[in-house]
C-alpha cells in the first residue's frame, strides 16, 4: 500500500488530544468532541468489550459540544457488531452504515437518515471495542483516508489496554524493540545533555537494532527540549514525517520517524510505529499518574510526619519531670497518630554505682485504650485537634501500658558499660543515628539482656546523645513486623528532640536544688538578722533596765535590814528582793544570749569545771531531794577554750536538770567526761538527769531562743550553750535516755582548729 | 588605829553612787564619789584612794580610758570595772583594770572583790 501524503488532520488532532498526559477520562472526552468536529458528527463514543461478557458496553459517548450522552450496549449480531468482526477484525476495516441503534434514547439527526461510522478497536490481534460516530448523513464528511482511521484506532486501542499490560520482564526488556524504544523514551527524557543520552541508553546501537528487526528503510530524529539528535546521522531535510511526542506532551521529546533514501512507509510499518508511540505515552501517563499519586501520598505523610514531631517537641520541651518524658517518649512512639509502633522501651544510663544501662519503661499499644482514643478524637469538634498529651496520655494509663511481663522484662534490664565488645551498639551511640536491628546474630555480639528485648522481626534503636554524652536509649518495633527504613529521619528528630527534653529536665532540677538551696540560706539569713536586732533591741532594753534595777534592788536590801525581823513590813521587802533578783537574771540572760561572742583561748581542764559548778550547786541540788554525782575520766585532757563561757555551758546545763528533778520529787543528777571513743582528738561532757526528760515534740525547738516551758525562764539558757558550744567547733546534743530523764552530751575539740572569731552564721538556731 | 581604807566610786548613775557610798561605808571603809570619769581624776590626787570602782559607760570620758589615766598617775591603785554589761568580763584583763564585776543589786561580789585586792595590799596608812 502506497502511503499516503500528509497532512493527517484527523489524526494529528486526535494523537495531540490522545497524547496529551491528562488523565484518561478527560483524555477521552477531549479526543471524542475532536472526532465529532473533525468527522462532521453531531455523536460520538466507545464501546469496549469485555473479555469474559460477549457485550460492547459503553465506555464514554458524547455529543458535539463534549457532554456526556446516555447509550445502550451493543449486542454481537447487531449491524454494528457483526459476527465475524471479533474473530477477523482488522485495523481500518470500518463500517458505515444507517443506523439509529445504540442511541435509541436521543436521536443525532431527527427526522433524517442517520449515518454511523463504525470503526474497530484492535490492540495486537484482538478486538477491544468499537469507536462509533454518527451523525445526520447529509452532514458527514468522508472518513478520510483508511489509513489515517488506522492511525487513529491503533492509538486508541493501545492507550485504553496500556493500564492493562504488565511490564515485560528486565530480561526481555531489549529483545522487543518496542520496549527498547520505550526504555529509550524514558531515558530521554530524563537526559540533561546528548551525550548522557547517548552514553545511557546507547540509543544508536538500540536504533540500529530496531530498523534491523523491522526491516525498516527508515531514520529517526530524537528531539529533546534543548537540541535533536538523528539517525542515521545524516538526515534529509525535507523528509515527511511522524512525530511522537515523548513522556507524555509536557517533557518536550519526541521521536519523528521519516523516510530513508527512496524507500516508502508501508502500512504495518506505520501501525508499528504507531503502535509503540501509543504504547510509549499511555505507559508513560499511568506512570506520572502513579508518580505523582505517590508524590501526593508521600507529601502528605511527610507533612503528617512532621506536624506530629512538631507537637511532640513543643510537649516533650515543656515537661519538668524525667517520668513525664519518659511517658511522653514511649507514648509518641506507640501513638497510632505518629509512628504507630506496636511497642518501646526506655533504657536509661546511669554513672553509679558503675556504667550501665538499666531498663526503666515499657508501652505497648493497647487496642482498648487506642478505641477509646479514637473515640476521643471522633467526639472532638472537626476544626478542633486533640491535645497530643490527652491523646497520649489516653494511651497510657497510669503507668500500666505494658502488660506484666514486658515491663517485668524491662525492669530486670542491666547492660553494664563498657560494652566489652565493639559491636553495633558502640556504633549506635558513636554515630547518634537510630539504627534498624533486624536480625540480631548479624550484628556481632550484642549485650544478651539487649537482644531479649529486640523483636524477631527487627526493632529500632534509638541512642539518646545528648550534650552532656550518652543518656540511654529507646528501642521500639513493630513486633510481628520489620520496620519502615522510611521512619528512620523522623526517628532520628524524635531522639534529638527526647535527649534535648532529657537534658532540659536535669537542668532545670538543678537549677531547681540550687534555687531551694538559696531560699533556705536566705530565710536562715532573715531569721539570724531578725534573731540578731531582736536580740540587740533585748539588749538595749536590758541595759537600760539594769540599772534602776540594781539601785531599787540594793535599796531594798538596806530598808529590809533596817525593818523589825519578821514583821510584815520586812516580808514585803524580802518579796520585793526575790522578784528583783529574777528580774535581774532574766536581764542577764538577755544580756548574756545577744552580746557577741568573742571567745579566749585558755587550756581548760573540764574535770575542774564540772566540779566546780557541782559544788557550786550541791547546796541547791540538796535542797531538791537531787543526788549530783561526778564520773569524771582523770586522763581527760586539757580543752583549749573560753572557761567562763565553758562554765556558762555547765551552770545552764545543770541548772536545768535541777530545776527538772525538783519537778519530779528529786532524782539523781551525773556529769561525766571522757575521751572520745574514735580518735577523733575531742572530749565529750554528760549531763544526764532522772527526770521526765524531754517532749518528743517539743525537742527540735530547745535549742531556739526565747523557747521555755518553764513558767519562770527567758527560753535563752539552752541557746546560749548552743551558741557557746558552736564557737568552740564542738557539737551538742539532746536526747531521753531509755530509763527515763534527759541526757545531754557536749562534744569539744581538744584544739582549736583556728584563732576563735565572732562566727554567728555557723548557728542553725540563730 | 588604822586607818580605813579609802574608796573613790565612780558612777553617773546618783542611786547607784549613794548606794555604793552607803554600802561600802557600812563595811568599813571611807567612800568618795565621782560623777564622771573627769571629776575622778581630779579627786584622786586629793582624796588619794586604795581603790577605784569605775563605772564603764558614762557621758564624757568612758571608764575605761579613766582606768588608763589612773594607771598612768599610779599604778598601784587597784581599779574595779563595774558595768551592767557582762559582755566585757573576758577582755578587762587586757584593760589593766585588776578586776572586773558585773552590777548587781547584791553587793556581796563587790564586796569580796574589793577585800581580796585590799588584801594584796599594804595596810592603808
Amino acid at each position: 500500500m502506497i502511503f499516503p501524503q500528509p497532512p493527517y488532520r484527523w489524526f494529528d488532532t486526535a494523537a495531540g488530544a490522545l497524547l496529551s498526559g491528562d488523565p484518561l477520562p478527560k483524555t477521552l472526552r477531549h479526543f471524542l468532541r475532536l472526532c465529532c468536529r473533525q468527522q462532521n458528527r453531531t455523536l460520538a463514543g466507545i464501546w469496549i468489550r469485555h473479555r469474559k461478557h460477549p457485550d460492547l458496553e459503553p465506555l464514554l459517548t458524547v455529543d458535539s459540544a463534549g457532554n456526556p450522552v446516555p447509550a445502550a450496549p451493543i449486542k454481537p449480531g447487531s449491524p454494528l457488531f457483526p459476527a465475524d468482526l471479533a474473530t477477523a477484525a482488522q485495523p481500518g476495516q470500518c463500517l458505515e452504515l444507517d443506523c439509529r441503534q445504540p442511541w435509541h434514547n436521543r436521536d443525532p439527526a431527527p427526522g433524517r437518515p442517520l449515518h454511523c461510522l463504525s470503526i474497530p478497536l484492535i490492540a495486537g490481534d484482538e478486538l477491544i471495542g468499537l469507536l462509533l460516530l454518527a451523525g445526520a448523513a447529509a452532514d458527514c464528511r468522508p472518513a478520510g483516508s483508511n489509513f489515517e482511521t488506522v492511525l487513529v484506532s491503533r492509538l486508541l486501542a493501545m492507550l485504553l489496554r496500556a493500564g492493562d499490560e504488565n511490564e515485560p520482564a528486565a530480561g526481555e526488556r531489549y529483545a522487543d524493540p518496542w520496549i527498547a524504544l520505550a526504555a529509550m523514551s524514558a531515558a530521554a527524557a530524563r537526559a540533561a545533555s546528548l551525550e548522557e543520552l547517548a552514553a545511557a541508553i546507547g540509543m544508536p546501537l538500540l536504533l540500529a537494532g530496531f530498523i534491523r528487526r523491522c526491516s525498516l528503510e527508515v531514520g529517526v530524529i530524537l528531539g529533546t527540549p534543548n537540541a535533536n539528535v538523528t539517525w542515521p546521522p545524516a538526515a534529509p531535510e525535507s523528509q515527511p514525517c511522524i512525530n511522537l511526542p515523548l513522556e507524555g506532551a509536557g517533557s518536550g521529546c519526541s521521536i519523528s520517524f521519516f523516510y530513508h533514501a527512496e524507500s516508502r512507509w508501508r502500512e504495518h510499518h506505520l501501525a508499528a510505529i504507531l503502535e509503540m508511540g501509543s504504547r510509549i505515552a499511555a505507559q508513560n501517563l499511568v506512570r506520572l499518574q502513579r508518580q505523582i499519586l505517590d508524590a501526593r501520598q508521600d507529601n502528605r505523610q511527610h507533612i503528617h510526619m512532621l506536624t506530629f514531631l512538631h507537637q511532640v517537641k513543643n510537649v516533650l520541651l515543656t515537661e519538668t519531670s524525667p517520668d513525664g518524658v519518659v511517658n511522653l517518649a514511649l507514648g509518641a512512639l506507640v501513638c497510632p497518630h505518629g509512628f504507630g509502633f506496636d511497642r518501646a522501651m526506655m533504657l536509661k544510663l546511669e554513672a553509679d554505682p558503675v556504667p550501665r544501662l538499666i531498663g526503666v519503661r515499657a508501652a505497648v499499644i493497647n487496642q482498648e485504650h487506642h478505641q477509646r482514643c479514637l473515640l476521643t478524637e471522633s467526639a472532638a469538634a472537626p476544626d478542633q485537634q486533640v491535645p497530643l498529651q490527652q491523646l497520649i496520655s489516653c494511651l497510657l494509663t497510669t503507668g500500666n501500658s505494658a502488660p506484666n511481663s514486658l515491663r517485668e522484662q524491662v525492669d530486670r534490664t542491666v547492660i553494664n558499660l563498657p560494652f566489652p565488645h565493639q559491636g553495633p551498639l558502640t556504633e549506635l551511640f558513636a554515630r547518634r543515628q537510630p539504627q534498624i536491628i533486624s536480625a540480631p546474630a548479624d550484628y556481632g555480639p550484642l549485650p544478651p539482656p539487649l537482644t531479649a528485648l529486640l523483636a524477631p522481626a527487627g526493632s529500632v534503636v534509638l541512642p539518646l546523645t545528648g550534650e552532656p554524652g550518652p543518656q540511654g536509649m529507646l528501642i521500639t518495633d513493630f513486633h510481628r513486623r520489620a520496620p519502615d527504613p522510611a521512619l528512620l529521619p523522623y526517628l532520628t528528630l524524635f531522639a534529638d528532640t527526647v535527649s534535648l527534653a532529657l537534658e532540659q529536665v536535669q537542668l532545670y532540677r538543678q537549677e531547681s536544688t540550687t534555687l531551694a538551696n538559696l531560699r533556705t540560706l536566705r530565710s536562715r539569713l532573715v531569721h539570724y538578722e531578725t534573731m540578731t536586732a531582736l536580740g540587740e533591741m533585748a539588749a538595749s532594753i536590758a541595759h537600760e533596765i539594769k540599772n534602776p534595777l540594781v539601785s531599787i534592788g540594793g535599796f531594798a536590801r538596806r530598808l529590809q535590814a533596817m525593818l523589825p525581823e519578821k514583821s510584815r513590813e520586812q516580808q514585803y521587802g524580802a518579796i520585793i528582793i526575790k522578784e528583783i533578783n529574777r528580774l535581774e537574771r532574766i536581764v542577764n540572760d538577755i544580756l548574756g544570749f545577744s552580746r557577741s561572742p568573742s571567745t579566749t583561748h585558755a587550756p581548760c581542764r573540764m574535770n575542774d569545771l564540772a566540779a566546780e559548778v557541782a559544788e557550786l550547786f550541791a547546796r541547791d541540788a540538796w535542797g531538791r531531794g537531787v543526788e549530783v554525782l561526778l564520773d569524771l575520766d582523770p586522763d581527760l585532757p586539757t580543752v583549749e577554750g573560753d572557761p567562763y563561757q565553758l562554765r556558762q555551758v555547765l551552770i545552764n546545763l545543770i541548772a536545768n536538770a535541777i530545776q527538772a528533778s525538783w519537778g519530779t520529787g528529786g532524782g539523781q543528777l551525773t556529769i561525766t567526761t571522757a575521751c572520745a571513743d574514735d580518735d577523733s582528738d575531742t572530749v565529750t561532757l554528760t549531763v544526764e538527769d532522772t527526770a521526765a526528760g524531754i517532749p518528743p515534740e517539743i525537742m527540735h525547738n530547745i535549742f531556739n531562743p526565747f523557747f521555755t516551758t518553764k513558767d519562770e525562764g527567758t527560753g535563752l539558757g539552752l541557746p546560749i550553750c548552743h551558741k557557746i558550744i558552736m564557737n568552740h567547733q564542738g557539737t551538742i546534743q539532746v536526747s531521753n535516755r531509755p530509763a527515763g530523764g534527759a541526757r545531754f552530751e557536749v562534744t569539744l575539740p581538744v584544739r582549736q582548729a583556728q584563732q576563735l572569731t565572732i562566727r554567728p552564721a555557723a548557728d542553725n538556731h540563730l | 588605829m588604822t586607818q580605813p581604807y579609802r574608796i573613790l566610786v565612780v558612777d553617773d548613775e546618783e542611786s547607784i553612787r549613794l548606794l555604793y557610798e552607803e554600802e561600802l561605808a557600812d563595811e568599813g571603809y571611807e567612800v568618795q564619789s565621782a560623777a564622771s570619769a573627769e571629776e575622778a581624776l581630779a579627786a584622786i590626787p586629793v582624796f588619794k584612794p586604795h581603790l577605784v570602782t569605775m563605772d564603764i559607760k558614762m557621758p564624757g570620758m568612758s571608764g575605761v580610758d579613766a582606768l588608763i589615766r589612773i594607771k598612768e598617775i599610779d599604778r598601784s591603785i587597784p581599779v574595779i570595772l563595774c558595768t551592767a554589761y557582762g559582755e566585757y568580763k573576758q577582755d578587762f584583763s587586757t584593760w589593766a583594770s585588776d578586776d572586773y564585776v558585773v552590777k548587781s543589786s547584791s553587793l556581796d561580789e563587790l564586796k569580796q572583790h574589793i577585800q581580796r585586792l585590799l588584801n594584796e595590799k599594804p595596810a592603808a596608812e
